[in-house]
């Protein structure tokens, strides 16, 4: 359903079992007529719990969207 | 004046268990919202704990619309409020993270099922109440649900403490909603106050749970009647040590006593860290299973201001906020390096 590495931690050494180590990068807005913009990131390896963090981490302003981008997903196109 | 309020027993007896539950589980979070294992646990649970405390402050004032109150004004406010009809597991201080998770996946989730049952309710002010409550708990849901796979999936001791506190609190919270002839439930369900009988709303809070709890092996008596599509407790509930007034499992009724003011030298301390604690204690408590034998693990947690521990007896790491000495310690070890590294 949901948990991403639920399956692997099984098999992960015990010293690692609770250890996170997915990372969310969390981008939100104010308004409709503003981009989304990075506000920062969470680590958690079940994105339930990793949207339970970022709604109750990130909640200086009334925001319109929030939405999570596991770090994995993104592609670098270069680096200088 | 007196003769506007409502003269009604068993509605004003389950809004006094509704508020003082929600006051109790308030409480008992907010110690926790400064020791969980991680930081951004930490965070959501100081969420969750505002947001419990809101709503028992939402729930209590309806108690003095209420011919029931005038017996004993002192018992309507809750600052000088001395009875507590909330469950018996909520009496003591949680032993451990273990049982904040309980407590947010089982009692959490069946107060909702009870709001989810009056969100067309007859009186007024509830069904108001029950759609704000119930949009919260959402997020409630979210992470108890989060926990219980994390904590089941590590396996080990973890898992076994996990399950120890999940069946410390399973029977109360199933009785909670009383037993089918429960003459104050079934008296809201004729008046329309919830649209459910006990055995229902039992039946509603067991296909709320018991997906995640059988996704993980987790084993409760409980079986699926596959005739009514639906789950059925297996084992017969102790009904004999049931108190009806207090709603909650103890025969020597609730316990009486007024919510201390203070919670102690833990107001000062975020996750172990207290700059002004003269009197620092060098061990460090595992909050999973509250074992000194824990050891410096990373310097790095989650977050840059935490640092890992490990806890040698149930064999989990866990997170607390980074303290100066640690600071301190990490600052002569590079310098060492560093000139070493020169030479």
């Amino acid at each position: 359903m949901s948990s991403t590495a639920t399956g692997e931690s099984a098999t992960k050494s015990r010293r690692e079992a609770l250890n996170e180590s997915s990372v969310w990068h969390v981008y939100a807005r104010r308004k409709y007529d503003e981009p989304l913009h990075e506000i920062g990131n969470v680590m958690a390896d079940d994105v339930e719990l990793a949207k339970v963090y970022a709604r109750s981490i990130y909640d200086e302003f009334s925001w319109i969207e929030m939405v999570l981008v596991p770090r994995q997903s993104i592609v670098k196109v270069f680096e200088t | 004046m007196a003769s506007k309020r409502i003269d009604n027993a068993a509605l004003f007896a389950v809004l006094s268990s509704l508020a003082d539950n929600k006051q109790a589980i308030g409480r008992r979070y907010a110690f926790w919202s400064n020791g969980a294992p991680a930081l951004e646990a930490a965070v959501a649970a100081a969420a969750m704990t505002q947001d419990e405390l809101g709503h028992a402050r939402t729930l209590y004032p309806l108690l003095d619309n209420f011919t029931q109150a005038e017996a004993e004004p002192t018992q309507i406010e809750p600052e000088t409020r001395t009875l507590h009809y909330s469950l018996a597991f909520l009496d003591q201080d949680f032993r451990g993270w273990m049982d904040f998770v309980a407590t947010n996946f089982l009692i959490d989730t069946a107060l909702t099922t009870f709001f989810e049952a009056a969100q067309n309710s007859s009186y007024e002010a509830l069904r108001q109440r029950s759609r704000k409550i119930i949009q919260e708990e959402r997020i409630h849901v979210m992470h108890g649900e989060g926990w219980v796979r994390r904590l089941a999936n590590a396996g080990g001791a973890v898992r076994a403490a996990m399950l120890d506190s999940l069946e410390r609190l399973w029977n109360e919270t199933l009785c909670w909603f009383g037993p089918q002839d429960d003459p104050v439930m079934q008296q809201l369900y004729q008046e329309g106050v919830i649209d459910a009988s006990p055995d229902e709303l039992r039946r509603r809070y067991l296909h709320k749970i018991m997906p995640t709890l059988s996704s993980l092996d987790i084993n409760v008596p409980v079986t699926f009647d596959a005739a009514t599509k639906s789950w059925q407790p297996s084992a017969p509930l102790p009904w004999y040590s049931w108190n009806a007034t207090g709603r909650r499992l103890n025969t020597s009724g609730p316990i009486v006593r007024r919510w201390a003011r203070s919670i102690g030298p833990y107001r000062r301390m975020i996750m172990g860290y207290n700059r002004d604690d003269a009197e620092k204690t060098p061990e460090v408590t595992c909050p999973y299973c509250g074992s000194t034998d824990t050891e410096l693990f990373s310097l790095f947690g989650q977050q840059l201001l935490t640092v890992q521990y490990y806890c040698n007896t149930c064999h989990t790491p866990f997170e607390r906020v980074k303290d100066d000495d640690v600071l301190d310690d990490y600052t002569a070890q590079s310098q060492k390096a560093r000139k070493e590294g020169q030479r």
